[in-house]
């Protein structure tokens, strides 16, 4: 009998032991997303106003995103302010004024080719280094090619070429017509 | 799966070899076995004296024994004693066909031994290496992949340093069983970054079937099977156990593992407590730092036996919790940044300084198992036995995010499975030499992966029945297997509400599979010290979910990988051939092997691209084709002289597919990817023997006094690749050292049995001992960083 008690009080203990190690649970994940990127051009004279998007709301694969193409009028001068959102989600989530507030972990990298177009910096980050969430675009004259839009988190802004450096958060790549 | 329950294959038959007259008189080896009389069970530890020769020996965790050199016609009184047990002497004298066997009653006073029920008694009639009990200690600290990989035909699949796979034959993941205790390990083994959930101080023993193995280990194995026992529980009352401490210089990693055994004087309760606790941090390349590579990891496992008339019982739980750091460096969110960071000499966004901290990314896995083994002894021949286990692994997945605050916390993705198994089995010992059993398994198994995850959730139902008999009369030189098994598995398959999915997509489907598997084997038994064994298994794999319905970016490869549904399951006909030869002084083992895989599944890379807002990902789609995955493993050691030997092992694979037959072309062989290279390993070692011990084979080393060794690996440079989808050339031969030392004092001499005694074994251990930059094909993260570079080690242990 005693020794049934014993058997008994250690499986218990070891039972205990292993539901005690067993009980926090953490059931949700965070998934990150971006679908969409929103570039917003304003003619510095106030003759042209235009959203492009490039938007893939159900996330990687699935359907195909739909991208804008740009049209910009020629030899005009333009303030451009990159959007991103998470359009899975509703409402959507604006995650711009998340990378606007950490501004210093983030930098834009635009790419051009073929188009006759001029991206130049409108903005710094809080250290005065380069972020370009805002800059100026110039169209020369007609032409059709195409901009990348590349988003850079954790970037090293002191490096040589921080276009470079850091992880890529968005890569979207727009067809553009000055005409 | 089947928990490689199956049938006390052998256990019973004599090992004492023919013994042969050769020319020399003096030349012959007295082999033997000991067993407890009354469970049949195998005593290791046991004692040998041959007075009239001077000499003796220790029986090894199988019972057998050798005494070399001993001649013929001379009378010898061999001496047999084990702590446990009465003494058994018997006086032999020595000719061809000589048979010895010893069963040794335990005494009065300890008539309720326990003796926790081995499930496998003899090893498989096919091609298997164990890891030796001197690798086992030198080896103590890393994890199982590191563990096995001097195994001649185990290679292993890294992802960066901290996360190692093992691979057996080239093949790896669901394709290998990995049995613990005799449970199989289920866990996420699907990806090729998820390191099996095992602490290898839990092991007492530790062998790779190479093959077939799915009549003995489950579905699945169709490459082979890894499998872990834990030493036995204690037999005789009080107290045991072992302290085991280790540092290491690369990562100042530390680790301490430990054990307690007790068996309670006057009752058949035995039980034994072990824990794990590890800590490593960043470690280096002989370069730079691998930022974000430190890792945490604390393991427990419980152990319980008792035993009342006929019946045994066997609880045991154990829990594992690793926090593994990803290599910081191999982050990359696209394409462009892949290719940046293959055309960069040294790593970009590396955290290139010491932390012990674990950033993002890093993976959390847990692993909790808990099992009930009972065994019934119907009757002289006959044995039923039993066992349920469950098991859960919740595994994390935390990737780098933009994200602060409470989001911070959360992980990216994250998977849990529940599993519960149970497995009853009638075992019977010889009659009319043979030997086997009949068995039938039930599986039940959830995974949940919840919303946006790369596979489904699902529910699988599965239900197995086997068979396994082998035959075996002592003396004749042959021996037989012969196994076959059924297997039925059906899954049903939801996507959590809010997945988007491809159109035409069902959200809740169901899949089936069922197929049978067969094994046989032969041995051929030679000389003194031969053996030829012949062994050819069917076996076959349901497709797993992720090869049926992934969907999503593999970041680490920057590829988009997608399932194929109408998937039908693979089928290996596997055949292999090995010389064996283990004789005191030199021992070889060479195995042929050729594994053809029908429907083999592997990723194909495609012409097309999927846009996502990280850019383009090329599509990698799942597809079967026929494959054949032939080598050769060798290995080999070579007594000198009394002090010095040499040993040598060699592992070559050729994997291909026949690649499909297009319209008027004919079907062409394409290397498969991913397929270890050449591999080499060869080198020296020194041992200096204390008085008592006698070096029986290779596998009793564990009781040299001491030794060092030094061994060079070699690895030639994989050129049997595929022809497309190739993102960086295959890296450089190299050949690396390493050395490794140990010396054990016996602080309590036991008179007869070293496991009465107190010993402490010292030992050191260099890895690249010159430093050198190296890459490994079989490592993902080549694209990123050079391998580890010198790494020395120290380690204690201390029995009692």
């Amino acid at each position: 009998m005693q020794t049934n008690m014993f058997k008994k009080s250690i499986l218990a203990a070891m039972l205990l032991i292993f539901a005690f190690s067993s009980c926090k649970k953490d059931d949700t994940t965070e998934q990150e997303l971006i679908t969409t990127v929103v570039v917003h051009v304003e003619a510095t004279d106030g003759s042209f106003d235009q959203e492009f998007e490039w938007d893939d709301r159900d996330g990687d694969g699935g359907n195909a995103p739909v991208i804008d193409e740009i049209v910009l009028p020629a030899g005009k001068t333009f303030h451009c302010h990159v959007h991103f959102y998470d359009r899975s989600k509703t409402p959507e989530e604006d995650i711009t004024t998340e990378v606007a507030e950490e501004n210093t972990e983030h930098l834009l990298v635009y790419t051009i080719s073929g188009a006759n177009l001029t991206i130049t910096p409108d903005d710094t980050d809080d250290n005065g280094k380069p972020f370009r969430l805002e800059t100026t675009w110039g169209a020369g004259a007609a032409s059709t090619g195409t901009v990348k839009v590349v988003l850079r988190h954790e970037p090293d802004k002191n490096a040589a070429n921080p276009d470079v450096t850091g992880d890529v958060d968005v890569e979207a790549e727009f067809v553009v017509k000055v005409q | 799966m089947n928990t490689g329950r199956a049938c006390l294959l052998g256990a019973c038959w004599l090992t004492c070899s023919a013994l042969p007259l050769i020319a020399q008189d003096c030349h012959i080896a007295l082999r033997g076995k000991i067993m407890e009389a009354d469970t049949r069970e195998p005593l290791a530890f046991a004692s040998i004296s041959v007075p009239e020769a001077g000499r003796g020996a220790v029986s090894d965790e199988n019972g057998y024994f050798i005494v070399p050199n001993l001649c013929e016609g001379t009378t010898y009184t061999v001496t047999v004693s084990h702590l446990e047990c009465d003494h058994e002497t018997q006086v032999v004298r020595l000719t061809e066909n000589t048979l010895l066997e010893f069963n040794l009653h335990h005494s009065n006073i300890l008539k309720e031994v326990i003796v926790a029920e081995k499930a496998v008694a003899a090893a498989p009639a096919q091609a298997a290496v164990s890891v030796s009990a001197e690798e086992l200690a030198a080896t103590q600290g890393v994890n199982l992949g590191e563990t096995l990989k001097k195994l001649p035909g185990v290679s292993i699949l890294n992802t960066g340093a901290t996360i190692a796979k093992p691979v057996i034959q080239g093949l790896h993941s669901n394709r290998i069983a990995i049995i613990t205790n005799n449970v199989a390990l289920e866990g996420q083994q699907w990806g090729a970054e998820h390191a099996p959930e095992i602490d290898p101080f839990t092991a007492g023993k530790i062998s790779v079937v190479k093959g077939a193995a799915a009549v003995r280990y489950g579905v699945g194995a169709i490459a082979g099977a890894i499998v872990l026992e834990p030493a036995e529980l204690r037999r005789e009352a009080g107290f045991g156990g072992w302290l085991s401490l280790g540092g290491f210089s690369n990562g100042f990693g530390g680790v301490a593992s430990g054990a307690v055994d007790w068996h309670l004087p006057g009752r058949s309760l035995t039980f034994r407590l072990q824990g794990t606790a590890k800590r490593s941090g960043t470690l280096r390349a002989p370069d730079y730092w691998l930022g974000n590579t430190a890792a945490a990891e604390f393991d427990f496992s419980a152990l319980a036996g008792w035993k009342k008339n006929r019946w045994t019982h066997e609880v045991a739980v154990s829990r594992f919790t690793q926090r593994l750091g990803v290599l910081r460096a191999a982050h990359v969110g696209s394409l462009t940044e892949l290719r940046q960071a293959i055309n960069s000499e040294t790593p970009l966004q590396n955290p290139d300084s010491f932390t012990y901290q674990i950033n993002r990314p890093y993976q959390s896995v847990q692993h909790q198992v808990a099992q009930y083994k009972a065994g019934l002894r119907l009757s002289e021949k006959w044995k039923l036995s039993g066992q349920y286990s469950f098991q859960y692994n919740y595994r994390r997945e935390y990737d780098v995010v933009r994200k602060t605050g409470s989001a911070a916390d959360k992980p990216q993705i994250s998977f849990r499975l529940w599993s519960n198994t149970l497995d009853v089995a009638l075992e019977h010992f010889p009659i009319r030499h043979w030997e086997g059993g009949v068995g039938i398994q039930g599986i039940q198994q959830l995974n949940y992966v919840g919303k946006g995850g790369y596979i489904p959730d699902y529910n699988t139902l599965g239900g197995s029945v086997w068979a396994l008999e082998r035959w075996r009369r002592y003396p004749d030189p042959w021996e037989y297997e012969f196994g076959a098994r059924l297997d039925y598995r059906r899954s049903q398959i939801s996507y959590a509400d809010g997945t988007f999915l491809p159109p035409g997509t069902p959200r809740d489907t169901s899949v089936r599979f069922g197929n049978a598997s067969a094994t046989g084997g032969v041995i051929y038994h030679f000389a003194k010290y031969g053996r030829v064994v012949l062994n050819s298994g069917y076996a076959w794999r349901p497709p797993h979910v992720y090869e049926l319905f992934a969907r999503g970016v593999h970041f680490v490869s920057a590829t988009y990988e997608e399932g194929n549904r109408l998937m039908r399951p693979e089928k290996a006909w596997n055949s292999n051939l090995t010389l064996d030869w283990q004789a005191p002084r030199a021992s070889a083992a060479l195995t042929f092997y050729r594994n053809a895989v029908q429907d083999f599944i592997y990723l194909q890379p495609s012409a097309d691209s999927v846009l996502t807002v990280r850019g383009a990902f090329p599509v990698y789609r799942y597809r079967q084709d026929n494959a054949v995955l032939q080598g050769i493993d060798a290995g080999g050691s070579l007594q000198i002289t009394p002090a010095w030997s040499a040993e040598g092992r060699a592992s070559l694979l050729r994997a291909f597919r026949w690649a499909d037959a297009n319209g008027s072309e004919p079907r062409r062989r394409e290397w498969l990817p991913l397929m270890p290279a050449d591999r080499f390993q060869y080198g020296v070692k020194w041992r200096a023997m204390g008085s008592k011990q006698l070096a029986v084979g290779s596998k009793q080393s564990a009781g040299g006094e001491s030794y060092i060794r030094l061994l060079a690996t070699t690895v030639l440079r994989q050129t049997r690749l595929p022809e497309e989808g190739l993102l960086k050339a295959a890296p450089n031969a190299f050949t690396v050292f390493s050395l490794d030392a140990a010396h054990t004092f016996h602080l309590r001499p036991a008179d007869t049995s070293p496991s009465g005694g107190q010993m402490l074994e010292v030992g050191l251990s260099i890895q690249n001992i010159g430093n050198t930059r190296y890459r490994e094909y079989l490592n993902f993260f080549r694209f990123f960083t050079d391998e580890p570079g010198i790494n020395l080690g120290i380690r204690a242990r201390w029995r009692f």
